[in-house]
């Protein structure tokens, strides 16, 4: 989501980061790695290609900033069409190499434990399963609302379409993903009832 | 229902979901009226965002930010490195310079070129130089490498054969034999400076010209003998500076019944000499005398 901080203090920071000022490309990286990796996960479904991907957009970052311009976009929305440009890209050498969505063996996260972590590994290969049937705006969308955390302004943005659009698309890219899970048998219960 | 309002009210609802503000069940109390339509898609999408809620692994994290960091340095120091102070100026301050430099050296180039065609027009005998054009059916070395004494030496010898065989001598043969004694000539204008074996060469030479040459005047008419006259005289010029008297040609007794007969006036008669005309005691003219060089 867009936190207090980014109304007034993000852009602080990437004029700084900008200038070339090691402690605010610091707090750019740690503001931005979870929501970047995340996103990128939801596109990839491999923790492994979410962790070199990620490191690759932050120095495509470092490369681009100097260019980015904020009556462009905001930050948020430039960073992102950085990490869907990765993403592509990446794609596009899968697809060379005939790889279709791998799905991870593990989620390496300390903070879970081994049942949890197994469940969220299931719940996410059932997510992205049926994800990767939806049409790519419907994908891309989902990923960029609920993995990156985007508002559906900034979202709009990074896409280059109009907000009501994009809230026409989250809303058949839900039902339809709800359709689907709702198909498949359940492997897991999440608990939340 | 109004056009779009479920999609306004579920993205409403999402945000405050995804935010954390407030839960399913609050949000579908504020719109009882949606609720058939909007739990499915809330609680979907509660589920959606539970799957995709990971965190990255601390290492990782930790790992790509010490790489960021690193490549950050390394880019900094590289723009410092390439980087002129004046990276920093935009285009349109120093473009009109670029400019004015691009055409002052093009203006020099320009200039150079010009003032180098034209020297070479003005002096190209001396600063030309001068392709090298193939003769292969030449053997004897070229006449710049030939010493006068060389050139006139073989001259004589090609002059002497031909009048041996009655070969038709050229005029343009005569006209470079007389060149090539008069610069024999221009080189013995301090004989005491040539070497004794070059002079008595040269003195071989010039009288074995001057003989032959005058074999040919009894014959030659016209232009030929005017060019004839003129070898002569240079090969005449040739003993003179060297000290040696020309022989004259021995007269021919004439016979008394003798008419004159016509003979091909180009063509060099080989000895004997022909016939004279009516003048059968005239001496070839001319028969200078020079004086001794010394």
């Amino acid at each position: 989501m867009s936190p207090g901080w980014e109304a007034g203090g993000e852009r602080a920071i990437v004029d700084a980061a900008r200038a070339g000022d090691e402690s605010a490309l610091a707090e750019l990286y740690s503001l931005y790695f979870p929501r970047v990796y995340r996103y990128i996960l939801a596109r990839m479904g491999n923790p492994y290609d979410a962790e070199d991907l990620t490191e690759e957009v932050f120095l495509r970052v470092l490369d681009a900033i100097k260019r980015f311009q904020w009556r462009e976009a905001p930050f948020s929305a430039w960073l992102f069409r950085i990490a869907h440009n990765a993403v592509v890209s990446q794609r596009r050498k899968e697809g060379a190499r005939g790889r279709c969505w791998p799905l991870s063996e593990a989620l390496p996260v300390d903070s879970q434990g081994p049942e949890e972590m197994v469940e969220n590994q299931l719940a996410l290969n059932e997510i992205m399963r049926a994800a990767e049937t939806l049409p790519e705006a419907q994908r891309r969308v989902i990923s960029l609302r609920f993995a990156a955390g985007l508002s559906v302004a900034e979202t709009a943005r990074a896409m280059d379409k109009g907000e009501g659009n994009v809230k026409v698309i989250q809303h058949k890219a839900i039902a339809k993903l709800r359709e689907m899970l709702n198909q498949r048998p359940r492997v897991y219960e999440k608990g939340r009832a | 229902m109004r056009r779009g309002e479920l999609e306004e009210i579920l993205e409403e609802c999402l945000s405050a979901l995804l935010e954390g503000r407030r839960s399913v069940e609050e949000s579908l109390s504020l719109y009882p009226a949606w609720r058939g339509r909007l739990e499915p898609l809330l609680r979907a999408a509660e589920e959606i965002a539970a799957a995709f809620d990971e965190t990255p692994p601390p290492q990782t994290r930790e790992r790509g930010l010490q790489r960021f960091l690193e490549a950050a340095r390394t880019r900094h120091r590289l723009r410092e490195i390439f980087s002129p102070p004046s990276v920093g100026v935009p285009w349109w301050r120093w473009a009109p310079a670029g400019l004015a430099a691009v055409i002052v050296i093009a203006a020099l180039a320009f200039l150079s070129a010009t003032l180098m065609a034209e020297d070479g027009g003005r002096f190209s005998d001396q600063v030309s130089v001068r392709p090298y054009i193939a003769t292969p059916e030449r053997t004897a070395p070229p006449a710049s490498v030939q010493s006068p004494l060389e050139r006139v030496q073989e001259q004589v010898a090609v002059l002497e054969e031909a009048v041996r065989q009655g070969e038709t001598v050229e005029v343009g043969f005569l006209e470079e034999l007389e060149e090539a004694s008069s610069e024999l000539a221009e080189s013995l204008e301090d004989p005491g400076e040539v070497e004794f074996l070059d002079r008595m060469a040269a003195v071989s030479a010039a009288s074995k010209e001057y003989k032959l040459l005058q074999s040919l005047q009894v014959q030659s008419s016209g232009y030929e003998a005017r060019v004839l006259e003129a070898s002569l005289a240079a090969a005449e010029n040739v003993l003179e500076k060297l000290g040696a008297t020309p022989e004259p040609e021995p007269t021919v007794s004439p016979e008394p019944t003798a008419s004159p007969e016509p003979t091909a006036a180009p063509t060099a008669t080989p000895s004997p000499p022909p016939t004279p005309g009516a003048e059968a005691t005239a001496t070839p003219s001319p028969t200078p005398v020079p004086a001794p060089a010394e």
